[in-house]
């Protein structure tokens, strides 16, 4: 039975193809329109799918949307019932969307699927947070688990807690619009000055430079939270009802002053902000935690929805060992619902069984996107007349890491493209650890991006213990732990010194990916899903005795990840980067022939 | 001299169409057909017109009207720029005939509801902090079967 599922119109849409309960294939829009979070209807998503799963005419048997939009929109004109006559802006804004899109989905999603030449026997609907929560319990390997989802909103359901046994998910509790843990975070992103909906990640990694000098002022003024986790938001401080800002000019006595104008320097007073809110939301998910395993019984949660991608949250509910073992599904966002409602409609559905294994995850890696074999790969550098060199076998892996210990930055580009926001060594710039100024070089050359963002490590697996304080496997980078305390080589007391130059202080022996709380975000990285990727750590580790490297997505600021091997050699070209691998291809950016680009090519991102 | 095309797989074919030149990569040449009706159309406005007495108006929709054929036809960037003048024009017009309708609309439709919530003591929203309640968790009455899936709400 082939299910295609599919996420749309709000942001990140995606498609996935499950075909008899196995995930085939998924992507982002984004990766094949090029804009990033692309919201539109995944056309070219789901013409990969289904290429990917071989689907002709008279073979697709359900589609499954990712949430109910009457609702959803029953929703929003409530919202404007509680605010009128103010919310006139935010009104204007979204209702051509929807009267042109958002209400005709069933139409929409036949049109798209005529385009691709298919049709469906059947259109499903479902709930936001069941699609969340159904793609973090099915994927896992737990046979029954609490599942535990917290994102800005779907229909009306902001968070939700849900029983996972065997084929079947019953949603239990849950908390309504306003009251957001998602939109709280997003509404401080917004205030310091970062992009709503891409810009979280940012106020995340700035945390660590501040101190929560907030944190009562929030609990007194912001929220009413409760001991079991729940809370109400003081809504005079937010403005996301009504208005098309996320917050109030209350908030600007709150937090003394104005919001930070994007793009401006970030100050003191942002850093602190930023660690307050890290504060909060971390204590908000570790209550909610312990009221889950209260209500549940389980074992085992499972997470989903926007939140669970702040692994800073992740990594210190994991040591809070309120549960023996805990899944995270990688595409905990939107995208990921479109993986939930195409596995719910098999399970929950079709009533279909599922078997699970406590051991591996169906993830396959989440490398579920489309791969380039390299006989064409070889035919588009011969065509263009790129000058490439084909290594094969151990070879391949020693000549990478030899580059990257000579300090070099290196595009890696082999195997299936990641599903989700992390590029996990598919889709991955990666680099030497150990050297000193390779965050910086990476942040300000490569990735034109803000100086203080954090690098994430790449592991190998059983290596992962010796250089982190982890005792399991991470592999989707979702789990921030600590550099171990023998390899830091000073105090954590930077926090008196400039900003620039706590950014550049050393602090470990692997100072690139060690961030200035000692911290890292880890992937560790195995045989069974990345060989290729694996053997690259490998055989760095044999040259230098250091199992760890950088790895950060493949892309520019405001682009997303490469998807096919001619975005991966103009983002080679555009960039200071030493060195491109596609596939067995190594070319060095020395002896590329002169690249025709547009001059201007980077008005065409939206600085995220 | 031609180099020799690479036969992509399925997968690649569909996502990836690098052998094709960047030009036909963009937004595809309309067809003949869509050209002739087009033209077709206009003319018999135009005609409709001139036998009504609307001679000047009848000569303009002409002379647009074979001008657009034209470009469609052999002059793709003049087309492009044409079709991107009419989109910008078309949106315009979107947004000013949405604002017409859709703002009496806010005011009339939510002032009135408003009017019933603050009536009924009612906020859906739940926008007050109740110190002395032990939890705002709600039960979810969610139901899963089939037909429920089936639904949009
Ligand atoms: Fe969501």
């Amino acid at each position: 039975m082939n299910i295609l599922g599919i996420s749309a119109y709000y942001h990140d849409s995606a498609a996935v193809l499950v075909q008899d309960g196995r995930i085939v294939a998924a992507a982002q829009e984004e990766r094949f329109t090029r804009i990033k979070h692309d919201h539109d209807f995944p056309l070219l998503a789901i013409r990969y799918c289904l290429a990917e799963g071989g689907i002709s005419e008279g073979e697709l048997d359900a589609v499954t949307f990712y949430d109910k939009p009457i609702l959803k929109f029953a929703r929003i004109m409530e919202t404007y019932f509680s605010t009128a006559p103010k919310g006139l802006a935010s009104f204007m804004k979204a209702m051509p969307l929807w009267i042109k899109q958002k209400l005709w989905i069933p139409y929409n999603i036949e049109k798209g699927l005529a385009r691709c030449g298919v049709g469906s026997k059947q259109i499903y609907f479902a709930e936001h947070h069941e699609s969340h929560a159904a793609s973090s319990f099915y994927p896992s390997p737990f046979e029954e688990a609490a599942v535990l989802t917290m994102d800005g909103v779907g229909e009306w359901a902001t968070s939700t807690i849900a029983i996972g046994r065997k084929n079947r998910i019953e949603m239990v509790k849950e908390l309504c619009f306003p009251h957001s843990l998602g939109l709280l975070y997003s509404a401080i992103t917004y205030f310091t000055g970062f992009r709503v909906n891409s810009g979280e990640y940012k106020l995340m990694g700035l945390a660590p430079y501040g101190s929560p000098k907030y944190v009562d002022k929030i609990y007194k003024h912001l929220l009413d939270l409760k001991a079991d986790g729940s809370f109400r938001l003081n809504m005079e401080y937010f403005g996301y009802m009504q208005s098309l800002k996320m917050t109030t000019s209350l908030m600007e006595e709150l937090f003394d002053g104005p919001p930070r104008t994007p793009e401006s320097p970030i100050t003191s007073r942002e850093m602190d902000i930023a660690a307050s809110i890290q504060v909060v939301t971390e204590e908000i998910v570790i209550r909610m935690a312990r009221y889950t395993k209260e209500l549940t019984g389980m074992k085992y949660l499972c997470l989903s929805g926007g939140v669970a991608l702040n692994c800073v949250a992740n990594g210190r509910l994991l040591r809070e060992n309120i549960f023996e073992d805990i899944y995270i599904q990688p595409a905990s966002g939107d995208a990921g619902g479109a993986l939930g409602a195409a596995l719910l409609t098999w399970h929950q559905i079709e009533n279909q069984p599922r078997t699970s294994n406590l051991k591996k995850d169906t993830m396959q890696g989440s490398y579920l996107g489309p791969s380039f074999p390299d006989d064409e790969i070889g035919a588009f550098l011969a065509a263009n007349n790129y000058v490439a060199t084909k290594i094969d076998g151990d070879d391949w892996s020693r000549e990478i890491a030899k580059r990257m210990a000579d300090e070099k930055v290196i595009g890696l580009f082999q195997g299936r493209m990641e599903f989700g926001p992390r590029a996990l060594g598919c889709r991955s710039i990666i680099g030497d650890a150990r050297s000193t100024d390779m965050q910086s070089t990476m942040n300000l050359k490569i990735k034109y991006r803000e100086s203080f963002r954090p690098f994430a490590p790449s592991c190998l697996e059983e290596k992962a213990g010796d250089y982190f304080d982890i005792d399991r496997p991470s592999p989707y980078m979702l789990i921030v732990a600590d550099v171990k305390k023998e390899r830091c080589l000073t105090d954590s007391d930077g926090k008196t010194v400039p900003f620039d130059e706590q950014i550049n202080q050393l602090r470990s022996d692997i100072p690139a990916v060690t961030h200035v709380d000692y911290s890292a975000r880890i992937q560790t990285v195995s045989p069974d899903t990345n060989k290729g990727y694996y053997d690259i750590i490998k055989a760095f580790y044999e040259l230098t005795g250091y199992a760890v490297i950088i790895n950060t997505s493949f892309n520019v600021r405001g682009e997303p990840i490469v998807c096919t091997p001619e975005d991966a050699y103009r983002c080679f070209m555009r960039t200071e980067m030493d060195c491109l691998v596609l596939g067995s291809y190594l070319l060095e950016k020395s002896e590329q022939p002169e690249f025709d680009d547009d001059v201007n090519w980077r008005d065409n991102y939206t600085l995220d | 001299m031609m180099s020799k095309q690479y036969i992509q797989n399925k997968v690649s074919e569909a996502i990836w169409p690098w052998q094709r030149p960047a030009s036909e990569q963009g937004k595809a040449q309309p067809t003949w057909l869509f050209s002739l009706v087009t033209l077709s159309i206009a003319w018999a406005i135009g005609c409709f017109l001139f036998f009504y007495g609307h001679l000047t108006i009848a000569l303009l929709a002409f002379c647009i009207s074979t001008f657009v054929f034209i470009a469609s036809r052999f002059f793709p960037k003049i087309y492009a720029a044409i079709e991107l003048i009419f989109q910008k024009f078309s949106a315009f017009v979107g947004k000013i005939l949405t604002w017409i309708l859709l703002v009496p609309f806010f005011y009339i439709c939510f002032s009135i509801g408003k009017i019933a919530q603050i009536l009924k003591r009612k906020d859906p929203m739940h926008r007050t902090i109740e110190p002395d309640t032990v939890s705002y968790w709600q039960s979810c009455d969610k139901r899963s079967s089939v037909e429920d899936y089936k639904r949009q709400f």
